[in-house]
């Protein structure tokens, strides 16, 4: 019967609280009160201790419940034919859950021994009493498990979600990562086309001036040496063309002419030293065998036009040097357009070298370059992998030893090495290397071009190339770039 | 001007710089010998040569990136050397790396730090500061240097230290 | 460096071998009546002579050596005199007034030699009789029965009296030399508390601005310290404050020879104000004390002091000459503070007792050699000076000092003065004519050698011209050796001549020749004016 009544409950709960009502109405035995609730009016509260029960007749009753953080949540609804506290009812507990009317509500409010009596009595109502309780009961479980497998789906997305915004946050500090390099390498780049402008003009200046100077000098010894204007251009010549003599040679000689010329200063005769042979043998028959003192101001005269010449060659060539220095700097760094251009990788890997050529001044560097096509790329970013790449190895083999630097290529791809005769890679590290902020080195390097193997991947594969590593057999490790042609 | 046994050291890879060098020592060049050398190898042996010779070595004027070595590493060697452990040590350099240039100052005793770009005033000021201290250390007779060194320091030292006393 | 020892230079090679064939040059030549210990002397003066002139080794370095050279050789403890004993035995009466002695006492010149008192005799003539093989016989009416005579003419005891060791190595801690300890002490002081610097700076403030005044200031407070401080320590201490002055001058300006020069001249003529101021007074005032003629500080700065003055104001007056001030005005912009610690005090206290009390010698009796002892003491209880202090004094131009003391005693001691000066007629000569010529040759020599050095080589001559008495009574023995003195002090022709010289020169500043050609002026009119004083000033105030 109970059964059967299941079915009934669940297709309409107010047949059977309408009959209890009627009941209760009719019945003057128990002390039941109809009741009028308006919207948001409270039945009771969370935590209080309930002492009665409400039979919703019409309306809709909001249970919620305080979180630990102090929201409150509502955590069900109630449809007329409910019982509104009844767990606390039942249990004799302080009340779980705060309920309040949810709109305009009308409830039959019993006190707690008369709904007892209820049950209890003779009448037909006590097993409607029973069924309105075990109605309520089903219903709660129902809620109980819907709740369960809603949560469940609601975890489910919440982990994908989680999983994705991982995803999009190791992306994003990738692409931070790279942004900064490129920030960096972009800022370096205005600086240096900046910096390269402002030292070209100078150098460039100085450049004309010295040989402007160059050209003029023979003419003002001319015309304030009528007598020995030849003899003294041609030591100036001499000294503009010098070729530097090895210092062991030119301690030799320097002892060699101390003992023939004695009554000289030797920080004369050290000049003479660095004369090539031809100025070397006009000086001695200048001087003739057995020259006296007097002959000093002469010999200085022909030094003083060969110092002026050497130094206005130190001069030009210094101040070429900085042009080329420059302009390396200055192609090194293009990625101000951060475009795809046409270019010869054999000319960045040069710039680099020169770039970093403090750095390799105890390196042996063997370049084994053989003829490539020019291929697109973005000239500053592949820069930075052959920078990035050369410190590496010069780190690896502690700025001493052998870098082979080589290039080729086959129908789909121009490849350019980098192999170094350090310790190479542990191979418990080598699946390693890409990864971002991996390192061996424990100093920062002090100039900060060596950008990490992982940007120097990156680089690569956007140009839609492959980077490789492996150990070469007698040590040392090679690094291998691919670029499609 | 005497020329002395006392001998002032270039060691320099670049050509250029080091005939600026040069060209800068030339007013102590008379009585202070110089000799240039373009490696650390070189250097040594040129070290031991002079020394052999029953030469002094004042001044060493290094540059900090050699091929082939490091200035400092020199420097420290020829500091631990009992032969030029007295030698006043100057290194020349380019770029600073305090790192090396605190090592230097630490192990090598290093006397002076001179950055390119240098100026000439500053080179021969330096140069004759360190020489007068090692001729004061290291010399019996010190007027000879009088006028080409720190002629105050000299006499101050001759005034205190009866540096010449027979009359 | 062609030739030569390792180290040296060819002249000291050759002042090496020289001084070394020196030594024994007396043993080959035949010098009749010098005795055997005066060779030996004679070996010692030449070789010390000859490495004080080419300086194979150090100046001190011979004195040292003569030293040794003495108490082995001539030393009655050394191995040449240890167990000696002169032969001599008396002569057998054959008649009356007829002797035989062995042949090995008769001497070449026919006389005899009677042993007067250990280490003298007296040549007796004699008359050969008879030779017969190991004896001679001799006719003498001065021989007696008891006459000791020598019977070995060559023994090297002959006139020799050895005397000890002690007397030689004594000479560190003759008076003078303890004297001048108390200098040095005192200097060394001064230069540590900056004393010398200090006092320069107060004394010259009252000159102005005045380039002749401040030149005038400059030398009066030059030779004020190096009368009491060594001469070139106050040269090097001097030079230091004028390099200011000559930084402002044109480049080309001639004043600053004048300037430079000022310094070395004041420094060397200021010297020989007191017995301190530089060795040769020590060595003269030590030899004469040694025959009688003491000199008190007080005495000597009576003697000095005017000869001191008019010289620094000649000197002041050449060099304004030749060099004259370009400008009005000059900045002296001297920095210092006077050092007040409690030590430094306790210093100046000392310095000013210690000079007190020299000067006044003559009033209170105490000898200036004891008075120096005050601050050599003092100095130290007093941690004025330290250990390393007392290390740093100049021992060596102390040593300098004593190897010339001690080379005077030996060369009289061995007969060699007196016989150095017999080949030569000096009483033909004249006093004032010697005094002329001393004076030359002490200049002229200290030109070229220290003058202490040249003061220990001429005072044995002086000695014995005195002991032998060959000038007759008009000889005065302090005079003459007042002259050495100060005539060694008055050579500063050459940067060589003494070390103020030299570290004048060594600036640079100054030209050779100039300082030549105001050192022999100085040198000349210098010794006109000490003889002069050693006619008509020094007499008056000996007596």
């Amino acid at each position: 019967m109970i059964l059967n009544f299941a079915k009934n409950w669940l297709q309409d709960p107010t047949r059977i609280t309408s009959q209890i009502a009627k009941y209760l109405k009719a019945s003057r035995a128990f002390d039941a009160e109809e009741i009028e609730f308006d919207k948001n009016d409270k039945f009771f509260g969370e935590g209080d201790f309930n002492e009665s029960v409400y039979i919703l007749l019409e309306g809709t009753v909001q249970l919620s419940k305080k979180t630990p953080n102090g929201r409150n949540i509502t955590v069900d609804w109630l449809r007329p034919g409910a019982l509104v506290g009844l767990i606390s009812f039942v249990t004799g507990e302080p009340v779980l859950t705060t309920a309040v009317a949810a709109s305009p509500c009308r409830a039959i409010k019993m006190k707690e021994k008369d709904f007892l009596e209820l049950q209890r009595s003779r009448d037909e109502v006590a097993l409607l009493a029973q069924q309105l309780i075990i109605g309520n009961l089903i219903d709660r479980y129902h809620h109980v498990v819907s709740v369960h497998v809603e949560l469940e789906s609601i975890n489910e997305t919440l982990e994908k979600e989680r999983n994705h915004l991982r995803q999009a946050l190791k992306q994003l500090e990738e692409t931070q990562h790279r942004l900064i390099s490129q920030e960096k390498m972009a800022t370096l780049g205005q600086l240096v086309a900046g910096i390269a402008h402002e030292i070209n003009n100078p150098a460039a200046a100085m450049l004309r001036a010295s040989e402007n100077l160059a050209e003029y000098f023979p003419e003002i010894i001319r015309q304030a040496s009528p007598d020995q204007g030849e003899e003294y251009n041609n030591f100036f010549r001499l000294g503009l063309r010098r070729v530097v003599r090895d210092s062991e040679e030119q301690r030799r000689i320097l002892k060699e002419w101390e003992t023939a010329y004695p009554k000289f200063p030797r920080s004369l005769l050290r000049k003479v030293t660095s004369m090539s042979d031809e100025a070397l043998k006009i000086v001695k028959k200048q001087l003739g065998e057995k020259p006296d003192v007097s002959k000093r101001s002469e010999l200085e005269n022909m030094i003083l036009f060969y110092e002026s010449g050497y130094f206005l060659k130190n001069l030009q060539s210094s101040t070429k040097r900085i042009g080329e220095i420059v302009s390396s700097l200055k192609s090194y760094s293009r990625q101000d357009k951060g475009k795809y251009e046409k270019a010869d990788l054999r000319d960045g890997l040069n710039d680099t070298l020169l770039l970093l050529s403090n750095r390799l001044k105890k390196v042996d560097v063997i370049l084994n370059f053989s003829d490539i096509p020019p291929i697109d790329v973005i000239t500053g970013e592949v820069n930075q992998v052959w920078t990035n790449l050369i410190i590496n190895a010069c780190d690896a083999m502690q700025d001493r030893g052998e870098l082979v630097i080589s290039c080729g290529h086959d129908e789909r791809y121009v490849w350019v090495s980098v192999k170094d005769n350090g310790p190479g890679i542990p191979s418990s590290v080598i699946g390693e290397i890409f990864k971002p902020n991996f390192t061996t080195k424990h100093k920062t390097t002090s100039f900060g071009l060596g950008l990490g193997l992982s940007i120097s991947q990156q680089i690569i594969q956007k140009h839609g190339g492959k980077i490789r590593v492996k150990n070469a057999e007698k040590g040392g490790a090679e690094f291998k770039v691919f670029l499609p042609v | 001007m005497e020329r002395s046994d006392i001998y002032i050291l270039c060691i320099e890879d670049e050509q250029e710089v080091l005939d600026a060098v040069v060209r800068d020592l030339e007013k102590l060049e008379e009585q202070f010998p110089v000799e240039t050398s373009t490696s650390a190898e070189e250097a040594r042996e040129v070290i031991e040569k002079l020394l052999d010779d029953g030469k002094k070595i004042g001044l060493i004027l290094c540059d900090h990136i050699l091929p082939g070595d490091n200035g400092v590493e020199l420097l420290i060697e020829l500091h631990k050397n009992e032969r030029t452990h007295e030698s006043r040590k100057v290194l020349l350099t380019g770029q600073a790396g305090l790192d090396d240039t605190v090592r230097a100052l630490n192990e090598a005793r290093l006397h002076h730090y001179i950055s390119k770009p240098w100026n000439r005033e500053e080179l021969l000021d330096v140069s004759v500061n360190l020489l007068t201290d090692f001729v004061i250390e290291n010399e019996e007779n010190l007027l000879p240097y009088m006028a080409t060194l720190d002629t105050e320091k000299i006499f101050e030292h001759i005034r205190t230290r009866h540096n010449i006393s027979d009359e | 460096m062609k030739s030569g020892l390792k180290g040296l230079t060819p002249t000291q090679t050759t002042g090496l071998f020289l001084g070394i064939f020196g030594l024994v040059l007396p043993f080959l030549l035949p010098l009749g009546a010098l005795s055997f210990a005066g060779q030996i002397g004679l070996g010692i003066f030449i070789m010390a002579a000859v490495f004080w002139m080419f300086e194979p080794i150090p100046i001190y370095a011979t004195s040292m050596l003569v030293i040794l050279l003495q108490i082995v050789l001539l030393s009655a403890q050394g191995p040449m005199y240890m167990d000696a004993e002169l032969p001599s035995g008396k002569p057998v009466e054959l008649q009356e007034n007829t002797w035989q002695i062995p042949t090995g006492a008769l001497r070449d010149d026919q006389t005899v030699l009677l042993v007067v008192e250990p280490g003298k005799t007296e040549a007796v003539p004699v008359e050969i009789v008879e030779r017969n093989g190991q004896h001679v016989i001799i006719r003498s009416e001065q021989l007696s029965a008891d006459h000791e005579i020598v019977t070995n003419i060559n023994h090297r005891l002959v006139n020799y009296q050895p005397n000890s060791y002690t007397d030689y190595i004594g000479t560190l801690a003759n008076p003078i030399i303890i004297l001048f300890l108390g200098g040095f002490m005192l200097a060394e002081a001064s230069v540590k508390y900056n004393l010398d610097k200090n006092l320069t700076r107060y004394l010259l403030s009252p000159f102005g601005s005045s380039p002749r005044f401040i030149i005038l200031g400059l030398m009066l407070v030059t030779a004020a310290l190096s009368a009491f401080m060594s001469n070139t320590a106050t040269a090097a201490m001097m030079v230091t404050v004028i390099l200011p002055i000559i930084a402002q001058l044109e480049p080309g300006d001639r004043f600053k020879f004048g300037l430079a020069l000022s310094i070395p001249i004041a420094a060397n003529i200021g010297g020989i104000t007191t017995p301190i101021g530089t060795p040769p007074n020590a060595i003269v005032i030590a030899a004469l004390t040694e025959y009688g003629k003491s000199i008190s500080f007080t005495d000597w700065i009576i003697y000095a002091f005017p000869l001191v003055m008019i010289m620094l104001i000649f000197a002041w007056w050449l060099l304004l000459a030749f060099f004259p001030p370009s400008v009005d005005q000059f900045k002296l912009d001297m920095k210092g503070k006077l050092n007040l610690s409690p030590k430094a005090i306790g210093l100046y206290v000392i310095f000013g007792a210690t000079v007190l009390l020299w000067i006044t010698e003559n009033q209170h009796g105490i000898p200036s050699s004891m008075v120096a002892f005050l601050p050599v003491a003092a100095l130290v209880t007093g941690q004025i000076l330290s250990k390393n202090d007392i290390r740093n004094l100049p021992w060596d131009v102390l040593w300098l000092m004593a190897g010339g003391i001690s080379l005077g005693i030996g060369m009289d001691k061995t007969g060699l003065a007196v016989w150095m000066i017999s080949g030569f007629d000096w009483g033909a000569m004249g006093y004032i004519t010697l005094i002329l010529v001393f004076g030359i040759v002490a200049v002229a020599m200290s030109n070229f050698l220290s003058n202490t050095v040249t003061a220990t080589l001429l005072m044995p001559l002086v000695i014995s011209l005195h002991t032998s008495g060959v000038m007759g009574d008009s000889f005065n023995l302090l005079i003459t050796g007042i002259v050495i003195a100060m005539s060694c002090s008055l050579a500063m022709a050459l940067p060589i001549s003494t070390p103020p010289n030299a570290i004048a020169m060594s600036t640079g500043i100054i030209k050779t020749k100039d300082m030549a050609k105001i050192g022999v002026i100085i040198g000349i009119v210098g010794v006109m004016l000490i003889l002069v004083y050693a006619m008509f000033y020094w007499p008056i105030v000996t007596n």
